[in-house]
C-alpha cells in the first residue's frame, strides 16, 4: 500500500509525459482503488452493526436493569429471566463469537486479499521499475543515436561544404592559372621591355660615363695646363725678383767698383807710367805705321794707276801708237822711278820690320806688366767678393726670415679660406661619394650586425690609392666585400679644385650590414 | 636619408674644424645593392690524354648560380684563360668587373697511376691577392665529387656560410608499365643536383613523403594500400627495410625527430588525421593531437620542442604548432593567406618554407617567426611541400603540371633550376641532411 502510494508519490514527481502515459495505458489502478473502496465498505459495515447490536444490548439492559432494582419481586422470574438472559447472553456471545469469528475470517480473507494485491502490485511496481529503466535506457540510446545522427548531418554538411569550397577553390584556380598565365605573358613582355630599357638606360650611362671620362680627362689637362701656367707665372715673377736683386747687386758692385777704381788709380799711376813707355813706343810705333800706311797707299793707288794706264793703253793702244813710243820713254822713266821707289819701300820695310821687332818687345813688356796688374785686380776683386757674399748672406737670411714669416700668415689665412671653400663643397660631394659606393656594394644577406670600418686614400682625380681595414667586422668575407665595393666605386666624385684636394684625400667609410 | 645626410655632414664639419687639412671624412654607408656576386669562372685546364668526363668550372659555376648568391660571368666575356697563378692579369677581370675569379686544373697525379691532382685557386681581382688554393688528388670518379667541394669552399670563403653542394637528395617516381600492366613505384638517390641515380626501392604501391633520416643513414616513407597505408624505415647501404607498428588505417606523412630515434605521422584510424609520436626503440606511441577535424603533415622543430602540422580546425587548413609531447595544445602559426599547408622547418629553427595561397593559387612561401609573415619566393603551382637543403642555402620541391619536375629554387626566388629525374614520374623528394664522404 506505501509502496504503491511512494509509488504513486514517485510516479507524480516524475514527469508529467511518463504520469499520462501511466495512468491511460494501465488499468491496475482503478481496481486497486475499487478493490480497496469494497473493502472500506465491508469494515465500516461490520464496524457499524457490531455498534448497533451493542446499543441494543445496552438499551436493553438499561431497560430491564432499572425494572430488576425497582421491583425485585419474582426471584424465580428473576432467575429464570436471568437464565434466560444469560442463556440469550451466551447465545449471543455465541452468534457474536461466530460473527467475529467469520469477521475474522473474512479480515483474514482480506488481508490475505490485501497481501496479495499488495504483492502483486510491488511486482507490479518492479516491473514497472524496470520498464521505466528500460525506458530511461532506450530514451539515452535514442537521444545519443539524435546526437549521433546531428553529428553526422553536421560532419556531412561540412563535407560538402568543404566539397564545394573545394570545386570552387578548384575552378578558381583554373581560372586563376589561366589569369596567371595571362599576366606571365604580359609579365614577360613587360620584362622584355624593361630588359630593352634597361639595356638603352646602360648604354646610355655608359656613354654618359664616357662623356663624364672625357670631361673629366679635358678638365685634368686644363688643370695641368693651368698649372703650367701658374709655374711659369712663378717663375716669370721669379725672374723678375732675381732681376731686381741683380740689379741691386750691380749697384753695390758699381760702388764697390769705384772704391775699387780708386784703388786702381794707384795702379793706374804706375801703369800710367808703363803707358808712357808704351806710348812712346806707340807715337814711334804708329809714326812708322803712318809712313808705312802712306808708302802702302802711294803703292796702291800707283798700282791703281798702273791699271788704269794699262787699260788707257790696252783702250787707246793703236791710237796712242806714235804717242806710246813717245811715252815709252817717259814710261821707262817712271819705271825706274818705280825701281827706285821700290827699292826705297825695301829698305823702308826692313826698317819696320826692326821697329816691329821692337814694338813687338815692348808689346810683350806692356802684356806682362798687364797681366801682373790684372793678377792684382783679379786678387782684389776676390777678396772684395768674398766680403761682399758675407754680407749678402746675412742681409738674404734675414730677407728669407721675413718672407717666411709672410708666407706663414699668408698660408694661414688661406688655409682659413681653403677650409671654408672645403666645407662648402662636403654638402655637395659626400651625398655623391656615399651613393657611388653604395651602388657598388653587394650587401649579403647575413651581414645584418656587421659593422667594419675602411681607410681610403685617394688622388687628386678620385682615384681610389689604398684601402686598410682600420676595424674588422670579424668576418672576412663581410670585410672584403666592403674592401671591392670601395675600389670598384673608384675614381670617386670629389671636386675639381686642387687647393682643397687636401681635405678630400682620406676618408673613413663605416659599413653597416643591414637586415633584407 | 636626408636628416642621416646632415648628421654626416654635421659630423664632417666638426672633424674639419678640429683637425685643418688633415682631417678625415667619415661617410656611413648602411645599405648596399641586392644582386648576385659577379664571379669569373675560368674553364679549368688539363694535361690528361683522354677529355675528362666532367667539366669542373661547369658544375662549380652551376653550384653558385642555384643558390642565387653569385651571378657567373659568361666565360665569352673573359680577357684571357687564366690556369696558374703566374698567369694571372687582375686587370682583365677588373675590366669585367669580376670580383672574384676561380682558375684551376685537372693534372695526372705523377706517383699514382690512374689519379688526378686537381687544383683550384680564388682570387679578389680588386685586392689583387689570392683567396685560397686547395687541392685534391683523386680517382676520376670523384671528379664531380671535388668539384662539388671546391664550389662549397668558394661559397663559404665570399658568403660566410656553409653550402650544400656536396649532399644527396632521395625521391619517388611512377613508372608507367609498357605492357600495359599496373604501373611500378620506385625510390631514387641521386647527388643534389640529379647526377649518378640509384634506385633504392622498386614496389608495386605508391611510395609517399620520403623523409631522410638525420644521421643520412636510413629513409622513412609510407606505402599505400587499400588495406591501409604503413610506414617503412629502410637502411641506405643495406636495402633493408622493416615497417613499423602504426595503428590501423592509413598513415601518413612521416617524419624524423632531429635525434632520430622517434618518427613523427599522421593516422586516420578514429575516422579523421591525429598527429602521433612513434618511438623506434619499443614502439611506444604518443598521440599528440586529438581533433575531430583533420591534423596532418607533421614536421619537427630542429630543436626537437615543437611539431608543425597542417590542420584545417579553423575552417581553412592553416599551420599550427604544439608542443612534441601527449596532448599538446596547438596554437595557430600562419596568419595569412587564404590555406598555408606542407611546412617544413629551416636548419636554424627561425623559417619555415610553406605552400601558401594568397588568392593566386599554390606558391612557395617562406614564414619568418620573427616578423609572423609569409614571403613568396616562388609563383610554381606545386601541390607537394618543398623542403630545405641541409644548410639552407637552398630550397627543392616537385613542380605540378602535366610535365613534373623536380626545381631548385634560392631562398630569394631569384635562381630557379630544374634537376634531371632518372625515370618515371616525379612524385615527392626530400633532401639529405649530410654530406657526401
Amino acid at each position: 500500500m506505501w509502496k504503491t502510494l511512494v509509488w504513486l508519490q514517485g510516479v507524480r514527481t516524475t514527469p508529467d509525459t511518463i504520469v499520462r502515459k501511466k495512468v491511460t495505458n494501465k488499468f491496475v489502478a482503478p481496481s486497486v482503488l475499487l478493490a480497496l473502496l469494497i473493502h472500506t465498505a465491508i469494515v465500516v459495515a461490520v464496524g457499524v452493526s457490531i455498534i448497533f447490536q451493542q446499543d441494543i444490548l445496552v438499551g436493553d439492559k438499561d431497560e430491564t436493569t432499572t425494572p430488576v432494582s425497582a421491583r425485585a419481586v419474582d426471584e424465580s422470574d428473576v432467575l429464570a429471566e436471568l437464565e434466560r438472559m444469560q442463556y440469550e447472553e451466551t447465545l449471543e456471545r455465541q452468534r457474536q463469537k461466530e460473527q467475529q469469528q467469520q469477521l475474522e475470517l473474512a479480515l483474514e480473507k482480506q488481508r490475505e486479499a490485501e497481501r496479495r494485491t499488495q504483492e502483486e502490485n510491488e511486482r507490479l511496481a518492479q516491473m514497472e521499475a524496470q520498464r521505466l529503466e528500460q525506458e530511461q535506457a532506450l530514451r539515452e540510446v535514442e537521444e545519443q543515436k539524435r546526437l549521433a545522427q546531428a553529428e553526422i548531418e553536421a560532419a556531412e554538411q561540412q563535407r560538402l561544404e568543404e566539397q564545394r569550397l573545394i570545386e570552387a577553390a578548384e575552378a578558381l584556380r583554373l581560372q586563376q592559372e589561366e589569369e596567371l598565365r595571362q599576366v606571365e605573358e604580359q609579365k614577360r613582355l613587360a620584362q622584355a621591355e624593361i630588359e630593352a630599357a634597361e639595356q638603352q638606360r646602360l648604354e646610355q650611362q655608359r656613354l654618359t660615363e664616357e662623356a663624364e671620362a672625357l670631361r673629366l680627362e679635358q678638365e685634368e689637362v686644363l688643370r695641368q695646363v693651368e698649372e703650367q701656367k701658374r709655374l711659369a707665372q712663378a717663375e716669370i715673377e721669379a725672374a723678375e725678383q732675381q732681376r731686381l736683386e741683380e740689379q741691386r747687386l750691380i749697384k753695390e758692385a758699381e760702388e764697390l767698383r769705384l772704391q775699387q777704381e780708386e784703388a786702381l788709380r794707384e795702379i793706374e799711376d804706375q801703369k800710367r807710367t808703363a803707358q808712357a813707355q808704351i806710348e812712346e813706343a806707340e807715337a814711334l810705333r804708329l809714326q812708322q805705321e803712318e809712313e808705312l800706311r802712306q808708302v802702302e797707299e802711294q803703292k796702291r793707288l800707283t798700282e791703281a794707276e798702273i791699271e788704269a794706264a794699262q787699260q788707257r793703253l790696252i783702250e787707246e793702244a793703236e791710237a796712242e801708237q806714235l804717242r806710246k813710243q813717245a811715252q815709252i820713254a817717259q814710261l821707262e822713266e817712271q819705271e825706274r822711278q818705280t825701281e827706285e821707289e821700290n827699292k826705297r819701300l825695301k829698305q823702308e820695310a826692313e826698317a819696320k820690320r826692326l821697329a816691329a821687332l821692337e814694338q813687338q818687345r815692348l808689346e810683350e813688356e806692356q802684356k806682362r806688366l798687364e797681366a801682373e796688374l790684372r793678377q792684382k785686380e783679379l786678387e782684389e776683386k776676390a777678396r772684395q767678393a768674398r766680403i761682399e757674399e758675407e754680407k749678402r748672406q746675412v742681409a738674404l737670411a734675414e730677407k728669407l726670415k721675413q718672407e717666411e714669416l709672410a708666407r706663414q700668415e699668408q698660408e694661414r689665412a688661406l688655409a682659413r679660406q681653403l677650409q671654408r671653400r672645403a666645407q662648402s663643397e662636403f654638402a655637395r660631394f659626400i651625398p655623391q661619394i656615399k651613393q657611388k659606393v653604395e651602388d657598388s656594394w653587394i650587401a649579403q644577406s647575413n651581414s645584418e650586425g656587421r659593422f667594419a670600418i675602411l681607410e681610403v686614400e685617394i688622388n687628386p682625380t678620385g682615384e681610389v690609392q689604398s684601402v686598410e681595414v682600420y676595424s674588422s667586422s670579424g668576418s672576412l668575407a663581410f670585410d672584403r666585400s666592403v674592401s671591392i665595393a670601395v675600389r670598384k666605386a673608384s675614381p670617386l666624385p670629389i671636386p675639381r679644385d686642387p687647393e682643397i684636394f687636401d681635405y678630400f684625400k682620406r676618408f673613413r667609410f663605416e659599413f653597416s650590414g643591414s637586415a633584407r | 636619408m636626408k636628416n642621416k645626410y646632415f648628421s654626416i655632414i654635421f659630423t664632417i664639419a666638426l672633424l674639419v674644424i678640429g683637425s685643418r687639412a688633415n682631417a678625415v671624412i667619415v661617410i656611413e654607408i648602411d645599405e648596399g645593392i641586392e644582386r648576385g656576386i659577379p664571379i669569373a669562372i675560368v674553364p679549368f685546364g688539363s694535361d690528361t690524354k683522354d677529355a675528362l668526363p666532367v667539366s669542373v668550372g661547369q658544375v662549380v659555376r652551376d653550384d653558385l648560380a642555384r643558390t642565387g648568391r653569385f651571378d657567373p660571368i659568361p666565360a665569352d666575356q673573359y680577357l684571357s684563360s687564366p690556369t696558374s697563378a703566374e698567369a694571372m692579369q687582375f686587370n682583365d677581370w677588373q675590366v669585367i668587373s669580376a670580383d672574384y675569379v676561380l682558375i684551376g686544373r685537372v693534372e695526372a697525379a705523377q706517383d699514382r697511376e690512374g689519379s688526378y691532382r686537381v687544383i683550384a685557386r680564388l682570387y679578389d681581382a680588386f685586392e689583387q691577392k689570392q683567396v685560397f688554393g686547395i687541392q685534391y688528388i683523386i680517382t676520376v670518379d670523384k671528379l664531380r665529387a671535388a668539384a662539388h667541394r671546391i664550389a662549397n669552399s668558394v661559397f663559404e670563403n665570399i658568403t660566410d656560410e656553409l653550402s650544400s653542394f656536396d649532399t644527396q637528395i632521395v625521391y619517388t617516381t611512377t613508372i608507367q608499365n609498357d605492357n600495359g600492366g599496373a604501373p611500378e613505384h620506385a625510390l631514387y638517390l641521386s647527388d643534389y643536383d640529379g647526377h649518378n641515380p640509384q634506385i633504392i626501392l622498386r614496389s608495386e604501391y605508391p611510395i609517399l613523403s620520403p623523409a631522410w633520416s638525420p644521421d643520412g643513414t636510413r629513409v622513412v616513407y609510407s606505402e599505400l594500400r587499400a588495406s591501409g597505408s604503413l610506414i617503412y624505415v629502410q637502411t641506405i647501404a643495406t636495402g633493408e627495410r622493416y615497417a613499423i607498428a602504426t595503428p590501423e588505417g592509413q598513415n601518413s606523412a612521416p617524419n624524423w625527430s632531429p635525434d632520430g630515434q622517434r618518427i613523427v605521422f599522421s593516422n586516420s584510424t578514429e575516422g579523421n588525421y591525429d598527429i602521433y609520436i612513434i618511438s623506434l626503440a619499443d614502439g611506444k606511441l604518443t598521440r599528440v593531437t586529438d581533433h575531430r577535424l583533420i591534423d596532418t603533415e607533421p614536421s619537427w622543430s630542429p630543436d626537437g620542442k615543437h611539431i608543425v602540422f597542417t590542420s584545417n580546425r579553423g575552417k581553412d587548413p592553416q599551420i599550427y604548432r604544439a608542443a612534441a609531447k601527449r596532448n599538446a595544445a596547438a596554437q595557430r602559426v600562419t596568419l595569412e593567406g587564404r590555406s598555408n599547408t606542407g611546412a617544413h622547418y629551416s636548419p636554424s629553427g627561425e623559417q619555415l618554407v610553406l605552400i601558401t595561397d594568397h588568392g593566386r593559387g599554390s606558391q612557395v612561401g617562406i614564414f619568418d617567426f620573427s616578423t609572423k609573415q609569409i614571403r613568396v619566393i616562388s609563383s610554381t603551382n606545386i601541390d607537394d611541400s618543398a623542403k630545405f637543403s641541409p644548410h639552407g642555402d637552398m630550397l627543392i620541391h616537385v613542380v605540378e603540371g602535366r610535365d613534373r619536375y623536380i626545381k631548385i629554387l634560392s631562398p630569394d626566388g631569384r635562381a630557379q633550376t630544374r634537376v634531371p629525374v632518372a625515370e618515371g614520374r616525379i612524385k615527392q623528394v626530400d633532401w639529405g641532411k649530410i654530406h657526401q664522404q
